[in-house]
């Protein structure tokens, strides 16, 4: 399965996210069990203090470890969240963009586990780190 | 304390609460207090379903907990967040979500909330959230 082309080509097979679109979430890597997306900075996207709000992050953070999942597997299987944890170590920098790079640690029955970093300048400052837990549901018609 | 006017400014007052908060009313004090999302079609995440995206919930609940944990300590701007642990309990529809936030405890440095939602039945919340934020000035 193209989980690149799913999430980001053309056409009938395109898995649409409005929300991620909204918020101009980019996916920029793909690989086995890895993921990344970034958030561009934009003044709608803002916290008080100028950087990229913590929901804009939330958004993020779930698209990234959706697709992280979705590398693992070898059929079109619809997945949910089931759970996620974000934690803040402090707002991204103002008029920063913001990455994420999701790991999915492994599937199990139907379950999948999910880690993920988000640094706004550099990989290694990390700004805030997330877990989550999805349920891997139904196959869908190809 | 009236709620209303003074709440949805302080959601205003970030870009991003500005643009979110145009979704979200809110009815009743304090604890009691009901908060409403009427969510726009962009917010959708899986467009089979439909369903909310889980950025949109969180982004939800996150809001709602910040503006409630700043109602109760009288402060102008959302205290900033520490951590959010959500539960997705059942699919979150596109329609109207109704929450209720509970504060657990204020400290001088962390406060710690909790909030659930609904849509049909007030006894069947399709998500929850712990959150903790920092308390001090900023």
């Amino acid at each position: 399965m193209n989980v690149r082309e799913l999430l980001t080509g053309e056409g009938a097979k395109k898995v649409v996210v409005p929300w991620s679109d909204a918020l101009q979430v980019e996916l920029l890597s793909i690989s086995d069990g890895m993921a990344s997306a970034r958030v561009p900075y934009g003044a709608d996207r803002s916290n008080a203090a100028g950087g990229i709000a913590t929901g804009v992050v939330a958004t993020l953070v779930d698209h990234a470890c959706g697709a992280a999942v979705l590398t693992k597997l070898s059929r079109r299987v619809s997945i949910s969240t089931l759970n996620l944890k974000i934690d803040h170590l402090r707002s991204p920098h103002p008029d920063c963009q913001i990455t994420a790079s999701a790991r999915c640690c492994g599937l199990s029955g139907n379950i999948a586990l999910v880690r993920a970093d988000v640094w706004d300048r550099n990989p290694d400052d990390v700004f805030a780190a997330a877990q989550a837990v999805f349920s891997l549901n139904r196959a869908i018609d190809q | 304390m009236s709620v209303g006017t003074g709440i949805t400014e302080l959601i205003a007052s970030s870009g991003f609460g500005a643009r979110f908060g145009e979704m979200i009313e809110v009815s009743g004090d304090g604890d009691a207090a009901l908060w409403t999302l009427r969510p726009h079609t962009e917010l959708v995440g899986n467009a089979m379903l439909p369903a909310l995206h889980g950025g949109a919930v969180i982004a939800f609940l996150e809001i709602v907990a910040g503006a409630a944990l700043a109602s109760r300590l009288q402060r102008n701007a959302i205290p900033p967040l520490i951590s959010i642990n959500v539960q997705f309990l059942a699919t979150v529809r596109v329609e109207t979500l109704t929450a209720r936030c509970v504060i657990r405890r204020v400290g001088r440095r962390v406060a710690a909330t909790q909030i659930e939602a609904w849509q049909a039945d007030p006894e069947t919340p399709v998500c929850a959230a712990q959150c903790e934020f920092s308390c001090l000035a900023s």
